[in-house]
This record gives structure tokens, C-alpha cells and sequence, in this order.
């Protein structure tokens, strides 16, 4: 089997908070191929955002990873050294925040933002660096000119387009977005979205797309993650998922979102709210909100299971106890 | 808008306050019941020549006319820097006094304040950066600790220990009155051995200030999502440090230190008492004590147009600080 590009194994964080450490990401395990692209997806609290940050790393105190293991192209990007993770970080993965209105620093120009990590990586001069900042402001479909402009000076699609230029113009091999467009309005999304296609398929990256927006999603994705209180909760092939959705809260998911085309049907949401994580419920964790409770759901955590008996690449998984009682 | 007319709004502004400080200062004496250079003239009981008595009632703009030929003539001289004659340094004219007093100012308390604004801000910066270390666990604290003491007293007890007691500093003034003043290596070794202990003084009472309000700023800074970036981009810590967060902290105590240089020229007052430093703010005193019109009022006058050119100046430092300033909001 051809090694994944990135591989995240039991990852474990905790936030040490003055009442008790909470577990955000709990034993999340998945991997990215080459020139995929994965989807993060679950309510606000479920752990998706963190779940980036510290594959790059960048948690700040409280929030620390207490287990588990994130290798890209086989290296453990937990047991490296800052210096060692300085030269990966960027070159080899870059993420896009969701406001690139505050990702952007307010008093220095966009062209600096952009150049400053080329010259920081050891691959070109200033100049050189500028030059290429300009060359990625025209990939991303901004006018070369912007490259003295000031973050204040450009629309929120702008800034966006320029967050993507930062992220990619070290050309790197896995590019993590978290939620992108949310701040944007739909046409600029579309725009945006399409324009990341394009780039995927020139520049070859592979994507891993967080959001809460799940029909976005599912035109999007090749592959999803669902993820509740910390926990995976389905993952499959998106076209999979959307045909035969396992989880009882996918198919919540699923159901509270409109489709476009086809034949109306009756939307419904899923009732209550997400856990809190300090007083996570026993047993499954979406067993209060869940339809389909059964005695079991209450006292034992469901695992992560594949779906059918051949082994396959891109398995179905799912995490519920309804799985096993109906086969 | 365009920076230029940022710049010059903003100058048409302190124009304006500065006209309206000029115009009260002209009309506060003539609101105070009888004469001042007469009452004064009396006071003195024949000490005071007769041509004094004319150039204080010129200084007051008390000349022969209506009132807006005075008030005309009064803008004449401040406009040539003319402000009469002191009383208290008879027969000086009030300019020449206060700049004499204004070099010694600028020299101790314009040092004193640089000196502390770097220190603080720097150290501030440090602090933030390396929270939840010994660094920030001890500084901030120690140092609002040392400027939580009444000011005076810190200085009285500093010139006790270190120029009564220890006599390793100079009990008085701006340098060794047997000297002359020169640019010769005497005279400039003695100025920097007066100024040390006061400009010492006046920084430790204020560094504590400059350090907690940087550390605050920055401690904000440090959680936005540019400097996460700027971590994630695998840039060295130093540029994310300087470049990044410091250089975004800044701005609020940019526009403390221009507020601060700005009364640097009304003198640090109770330095200049304790140490019987000749600057602006001893100048002030005895200007007070004697009842010296012409000097208060030039003094004062100082005062304001110094507040108002510092604030001038923070206002164009914050152009080139911050590119958001001067541009259209929501833009």
C-alpha cells in the first residue's frame, strides 16, 4: 500500500483549564493520501480546529497533546525539535485561518506576508521573495499591483485570496483550511472554492477542509470525517457517506441541511445541543441527542469499526452500537 | 484622504487650540480685578526701576488703545517671542529665562522620559513573551511596586543615601558651579554627573507604567491569529517577536510617550525641587513664589504649545506606525 501524506494516529489533546483538564480531541485517528481531499466536519466544540492546529503544532497553552502520533511522509511531526519543525512547517504544510481578517498583521504590507516566509526558508532573496509573493497574487486571481497594499485596503474575499497566496507559495504538500469561506458571502465562496480546485489540480497538493457546513462538503470532499464531543464518528468516501450514512448523527447532519435538486423533502434538525466537555455524558457520547438509543449506547463507548469484511483503502467507519446489532 | 491632508487637518486643529490658549492667556489678567503690573510695582516699594513698570504693563498687553489693538499687539510678540521682562530674574526677558530653563528640561526629563519608555516598553515586550516565567513573575510587580511610591519621597530618600550619606552624587544643581560652562570635558562630565541621580529617580518612578501597559497590549497581541501564523510560517522567533507582535503592541504607548514628551517641558516639578535642578519646573516655582506674571504666563504658554506640537508629532509618528490611520473608515 502507498504511504498516506499525512497520518494522524490516537491524537490526544487536553485543555489544563483551572477546573479540570478537558479532552477536545479524543483518540481522532485518520489519514490524508496524495492529492486528496478530506473533510473535517462537526459542530462547533467537536475538536475540528483543534485537531489542525495541532497537526502544524501551534496550540497555545492551555490546549496541549497528550497522545498520539502525527507522522507526514513518515515523520513524526510530535518528537521533532522547533528547528526541525520550523523547516516543515510552511514549506510542507500550511493552513488557511478562518478570519484572514485578524490572520493578516494590520501594519505591514501584504507583499511582506507573503516574501517573509520564502526569505525564511532559505529559498530566495528579497527581491526574489517579492517577486514570487507577486507571482502568487496572480495565481490566486489579485492584481500583482496589491502586493504594497495594507490588509485594511482589501475586501474580506481579498484578504482570503491573499491567506491562500501566504499559504501556498512555498508550494506545499498539504494544504489545511479551517473554515475558509465561513466569513465570506456565498458568491465570493463559490468563487473561492472553485479557485482551490483549480490550484489543487495545478499545484498537486492534497487538502484537508474543515468546516460546519456540510453540503459545501459534500460537492467538495472525496473524503469525511464526521466529528462529535472529540470523537470520529463516521468516516467514508463523501459520496458514501451521503448514500449510506451509518451514524445516527450523520444522518441528523444530512437531514438539517436542504438539497438543491431532487425531490423536496422535510428538513429536520437534531434535537438538544453539542456536549459540554466537562460533563461528558457515559457510553456513546451522542446517546442524550440520539434517536435511536438502545441500553448498550448508555454504558459502553461504541468503537471505531469498518463497515463490511473485505479490506479496502478507504474503509467506511463508523462508531455506533447499531452497527453491530443489526449485522 | 490622502496622508498629506491627514497631516494637515490635524496641524489646522492644534492651530486652533493654540490660538485659543494665546487668546485666554491674554484675557486672564485683564479679568483679575485692578492692575497686576501696578500691584506689583508696589510690592517691589521702589526696588523696581520705572521702565520696569512699562515693560510689565506691555508684557501684560496693558498699552494705551482699545482692547483689540492690545490684544493685536500682545500676538505681535509672542509671534517675535517676546513675553516682557521677568520680575523674579530682573532684568532678563522672560525668553531668555525659559530657554535657559528649557535646555536643562529637555536635557534631564527628555532623557529620563526616553530612557524610560524604551526600558519599559522592551522589558514590557520580554514579559508578555515570556509569560508564565520568572521574568514575568518578577518584573512587572517589582517595578509598579518601586512607582507605587509617592514620588518625592523616592527622590528625597535616592538623594539622601546617595548624596548624603554615600556621597557619591551631587546634592544640587546642573553641574559644579566653579566651573564654566563650555563644551570642554569638565563641564560635560559634571552636567552627566547631576543629571544621573534625578533622570534615575524619574525613571524608576515611571518605568513601571511603560512596562505593564506593554506587556498588557502585548499579551493581546500574542494571542492574535497573525502571530499564530507567523509562528506557523516557520519564520525565526525574532521576527515574529519584533516584526509581529511588538511592532503591533506599540501603537497605545507610542501615543502615551508623545503625551509624555509633551509635559517633559512643563518640567518634572518635584525633580527639579528635590534636586534644585535649574529646569522649567524650578523655574515655574519661583515664578509662583515671587509672584513673576510675565514668567507664568510665558511658562504656561510654553506649557501648552508643547503639549499641543507633541501631540502634532504623535499624530504624524502614528501615520507612519499604523497604515490604517488617516484612511477612509470601513474602506
Amino acid at each position: 500500500m502507498v504511504e498516506p501524506l499525512l497520518e494522524v494516529e490516537n491524537l490526544r489533546v487536553e485543555f489544563f483549564t483551572p477546573s479540570g483538564p478537558l479532552c477536545a480531541v479524543d483518540d481522532v485517528s485518520f489519514t490524508i493520501g496524495r492529492g486528496e481531499i478530506v473533510g473535517l466536519a462537526g459542530e462547533s466544540g467537536s475538536g475540528k480546529s483543534t485537531i489542525a492546529q495541532a497537526i502544524l503544532r501551534i496550540l497555545q497553552p492551555p490546549a496541549i497533546i497528550t497522545g498520539g502520533a502525527v507522522r507526514f511522509e513518515g515523520e513524526d511531526l510530535l518528537g521533532m525539535s522547533s528547528a526541525e519543525l520550523d523547516r516543515v512547517r510552511w514549506s510542507q504544510l500550511a493552513l488557511v485561518f478562518q478570519s484572514a481578517m485578524n490572520a493578516l498583521s494590520p501594519v505591514m504590507r501584504i507583499g511582506e506576508q507573503i516574501a517573509d516566509v520564502v526569505v525564511a526558508h532559505g529559498q530566495g532573496t528579497w527581491a526574489e521573495a517579492l517577486e514570487r509573493a507577486a507571482d502568487m497574487l496572480t495565481l490566486v486571481g489579485i492584481d500583482r499591483d496589491r502586493l504594497r497594499s495594507y490588509p485594511h485596503e482589501l475586501s474580506g474575499g481579498m484578504r482570503q485570496r491573499v491567506m491562500i497566496a501566504v499559504a501556498l507559495v512555498l508550494k506545499p504538500k498539504l494544504l489545511m483550511m479551517d473554515e475558509p469561506t465561513t466569513a465570506l458571502d456565498v458568491v465570493v465562496q463559490k468563487e473561492i472554492l472553485a479557485q482551490i480546485r483549480e490550484l489543487k489540480d495545478e499545484l498537486g497538493f492534497s487538502v484537508l477542509f474543515i468546516t460546519h457546513d456540510l453540503p459545501l462538503m459534500l460537492e467538495l470532499t472525496d473524503r469525511l470525517a464526521i466529528l462529535y464531543g472529540g470523537r470520529l464518528a463516521e468516516m467514508a468516501p463523501t459520496s458514501e457517506l451521503i448514500a449510506d450514512a451509518q451514524h445516527p448523527y450523520t444522518r441528523g447532519l444530512l437531514a438539517s441541511s436542504p438539497a438543491l435538486f431532487g425531490p423536496r423533502s422535510e428538513l429536520s434538525g437534531i434535537a438538544g445541543s453539542p456536549p459540554n466537555l466537562g460533563s461528558l455524558p457515559s457510553g456513546c457520547r451522542f446517546h442524550p441527542r440520539c434517536g435511536e438509543v438502545i441500553d448498550r449506547c448508555r454504558d459502553e463507548s461504541p468503537e471505531l469499526l469498518a463497515l463490511g469484511t473485505a479490506p479496502r483503502v478507504s474503509p467506511h467507519l463508523a462508531a455506533c452500537h447499531l452497527l453491530g446489532a443489526a449485522s | 484622504m490622502s496622508a498629506w491632508r491627514y497631516a494637515l487637518r490635524r496641524l489646522g486643529f492644534y492651530l486652533i487650540a493654540a490660538w485659543a490658549a494665546l487668546t485666554l492667556n491674554f484675557f486672564i489678567p485683564r479679568m483679575m480685578p485692578g492692575d497686576p503690573a501696578t500691584s506689583m510695582f508696589a510690592r517691589f516699594k521702589g526696588k523696581l526701576q520705572p521702565e520696569a513698570l512699562d515693560a510689565l504693563r506691555e508684557a501684560f498687553g496693558l498699552v494705551e488703545g482699545p482692547l483689540w489693538e492690545q490684544y493685536l499687539m500682545y500676538l505681535k510678540h509672542v509671534a517675535q517671542g517676546e513675553f516682557g521682562i521677568s520680575v523674579a530674574y530682573f532684568p532678563a526677558p522672560v525668553e531668555s529665562v525659559i530657554l535657559t530653563g528649557m535646555g536643562w528640561t529637555l536635557l534631564l526629563a527628555g532623557m529620563a522620559v526616553v530612557i524610560s519608555f524604551t526600558l519599559g516598553t522592551v522589558l514590557g515586550a520580554l514579559a508578555a513573551w515570556k509569560r508564565r516565567t520568572w521574568i514575568d513573575g518578577i518584573l512587572p510587580p517589582a517595578f509598579v511596586l518601586l512607582g507605587a511610591f509617592p514620588y518625592f519621597w523616592l527622590a528625597m530618600v535616592a538623594l539622601y543615601v546617595f548624596g548624603f550619606v554615600l556621597g557619591v552624587a551631587p546634592l544640587r544643581h546642573a553641574y559644579d558651579d566653579t566651573l564654566d560652562p563650555g563644551f570642554t570635558w569638565a563641564f560635560i562630565s559634571s552636567v552627566v554627573q547631576h543629571a544621573i541621580l534625578p533622570a534615575l529617580t524619574i525613571v524608576a518612578a515611571t518605568v513601571g507604567g511603560w512596562l505593564l501597559s506593554m506587556r498588557n497590549t502585548m499579551i493581546g497581541v500574542l494571542g492574535e491569529d497573525y502571530v499564530t501564523v507567523a509562528q506557523a510560517k516557520g519564520l525565526s522567533r525574532a521576527r515574529v517577536f519584533f516584526r509581529y507582535a511588538v511592532r503591533n503592541a506599540l501603537l497605545p504607548n507610542v501615543t502615551g510617550f508623545g503625551m509624555a514628551l509633551g509635559f517633559v517641558i512643563s518640567g518634572s516639578l518635584l525633580t527639579e525641587i528635590v534636586f534644585s535642578y535649574p529646569g522649567q519646573g524650578y523655574l515655574l516655582i519661583q515664578a509662583v513664589r515671587t509672584q513673576d506674571y510675565p514668567l507664568m504666563q510665558g511658562l504656561f504658554l510654553m506649557i501648552t504649545l508643547a503639549v499641543l506640537a507633541a501631540n502634532w508629532f504623535v499624530d504624524l509618528a502614528y501615520m507612519w506606525l499604523d497604515p490604517r490611520t488617516g484612511s477612509e473608515v470601513g474602506a
